[in-house]
């Protein structure tokens, strides 16, 4: 059986997140100006590492269940961690904890128990700045995570297979990604092949496609390369998916077109959540 | 009536003894003529911040109560674990898991003797999650609770918190149930990885019991560990903390 194995400390799983930097990132999503999708995008992914961390901390500190890289790609095709992690392709999730490149304080209103609101100050540790300059080098991107996975996986043969999940607003500038797309999901683990998801964040106001099993209803032949490219849901992910109220099947891939910031916070939460983390 | 109870536990394989969150009362053997007598098995969930704190918490002040009473008990323990807990200042991570509080099932199990009538016997057990009780009378399983088959185990079961704004749903979803014991009746209390096993085993016509009676035994201790392991390869049990308090009554 496969997408099965345990996640531990002695076999960690590993997340690669790969983030368009390009120029139109700049825009809002399905056109709105008020908030810019690098700013979104950015702002996601710190919450999602900020979840991630805590999933893992202990009483004794943070247990190394994850690995987790992100790669941006526009006017070049780099790590982007900021801070103390800067240039690293690949970190521990303790890493992450321990050197968050800097912590905002945020004030949050909450009940004070008598019927009033008070402000609590809340930390918001920041690993990830929002850049949105250049083109689209998909398959330099994906070229490059095949290389990062390819490492990391004959270190962990026996682990969780690796989660790669694609973050783009645009069509790739630097060729078809299909082939170095189809590279990365030949590689596996014993547990299975790496997953590739894609999430297509949108330019335009219409309705979000989300998790299709067929490309039919996709509006053209850039959603239809996107589908080809992502890995279908293994089982129990389908299963959280199905739970949190998307019509899933067994073929429905990880892959969402045109996605808002409320379907992308869902899409990361559904991609991320672990199946056997104990 | 005589009560004996032993428990065996083992910690999550890859984990260290002090990462076992699950807790048992009572812990050490027992042995004595009494008229009441509590006991109780809790399994902290892993992704809280001290849970196996919290689950300590529950398995040793685990008193009978009216479940209108619940709240105000629990109300002392969650002050007793923040206590506990929040003793040095905390990583930012550490505070903000903190501030969640800390995950737990709890089944506690209570038998006495009745006041008028000292040969008869009531039990009586509160349950909240998948922590399970299996009553043994003659060799054959009498009563499941609160769940009774291995089809009903998955991974996020109901669990009580040590912060109270998590509990009112938990609360509500708190199972009761009682009966009568007559001398020789065994109880088995137990987390969810062995639990999960014994129903399966039952579902396949075998008495886990007889096994389970065995390695409660403090002396066979070192067997029961090879044991687990073994179940653990085979992959007939989930890799998690494992609890067994065995009662019997006589």
């Amino acid at each position: 059986m496969t997408y099965t194995a345990e996640i531990s400390r002695t076999n960690p799983s590993c997340f690669l997140f790969l983030v368009d930097q390009s120029g139109s990132m700049k825009d809002g999503f399905g056109g709105d100006p008020s908030k810019k999708k690098a700013d979104s995008v950015a702002d996601v992914i710190n919450r999602l590492l900020q979840n991630l961390v805590i999933k893992c901390a202990k009483s004794e500190g943070v247990r190394d269940y994850y690995h987790v890289g992100v790669i941006g790609y526009g006017s070049d095709v780099k790590p982007i961690l900021s801070g103390s992690l800067a240039g690293r392709e690949m970190v521990r999730i303790s890493e992450l904890a321990e050197q968050p490149a800097r912590i905002e304080e945020r004030t949050k209103k909450v009940e004070d128990g008598a019927g009033g609101l008070v402000a609590q100050t809340i930390k918001f540790p920041v690993w990830l700045e929002p850049t949105a300059e250049g083109g689209t080098p998909m398959c330099r991107s994906l070229a490059t995570a095949e290389t990062i996975l390819t490492n990391w996986i004959s270190e962990h043969k026996a682990s969780f297979p690796p989660i790669v999940i694609n973050l783009t607003d645009g069509e790739s500038t630097d060729g078809d990604p299909t082939a170095a797309a189809d590279e990365i999901r030949q590689l596996s683990t014993d547990d299975g092949q790496v997953l590739l998801f894609n999430i297509h964040l949108s330019s335009q106001q219409s309705a979000a496609i989300e998790f299709p099993d067929n490309d039919a209803g996709l509006p053209d032949q850039y959603a239809k390369l996107l589908f080809k490219i992502s890995s279908q849901l293994p089982g129990y992910m389908a299963g959280i998916a199905k739970e949190e109220g998307f019509g899933v099947s067994e073929n429905s891939r990880g892959f969402v077109f045109n996605a808002d910031m409320v379907s992308l916070i869902s899409f990361l939460d559904i991609g991320t959540r672990p199946g056997n983390l104990r | 009536m005589q009560i004996i109870a032993r428990s065996a536990f083992l910690q999550k394989a890859g984990n260290t003894i002090d990462e076992y969150e699950d807790a048992c009362w009572p812990v050490d053997p027992f042995d004595c003529e009494v008229t009441d007598f509590r006991c109780a098995v809790a399994d902290g969930a892993t992704e809280t911040s001290f849970a196996d704190v919290w689950a300590r918490l529950l398995a040793t002040n685990f008193r009978p109560v009216d479940t209108t009473d619940l709240t105000e008990t629990l109300s002392g323990l969650q002050q007793i674990w923040f206590e506990q807990v929040n003793t040095k200042p905390l990583p930012w991570y550490a505070a903000e898991k903190l501030r969640d509080g800390a995950f737990s099932t709890f089944l506690g199990l209570t038998i006495s003797e009745d006041d008028t009538d000292p040969q008869s016997r009531q039990w009586s057990a509160i349950a909240i999650g998948d922590s399970c009780l299996f009553h043994v009378r003659e060799d054959r399983l009498v009563y499941a609770f609160p769940l009774d088959s291995s089809e009903l185990f998955n991974s996020r079961p109901f669990l009580l918190s040590s912060n109270p704004e998590f509990n009112e749903k938990a609360i509500e979803r708190l199972q009761s149930s009682e009966g009568a014991a007559i001398s020789g009746d065994e109880f088995y209390l137990m987390t969810d990885a062995l639990a999960c096993w014994f129903l399966k085993d039952v579902e396949n016509d075998g008495r886990p019991w007889q096994t389970l009676r065995e390695f409660a035994d403090p002396d066979q201790y070192e067997n029961f560990v090879e044991w687990i392991s073994q179940l653990r390869e085979a992959k007939l049990i989930r890799n998690d903390d494992v609890t067994l308090l065995h009662v019997e009554m006589r």
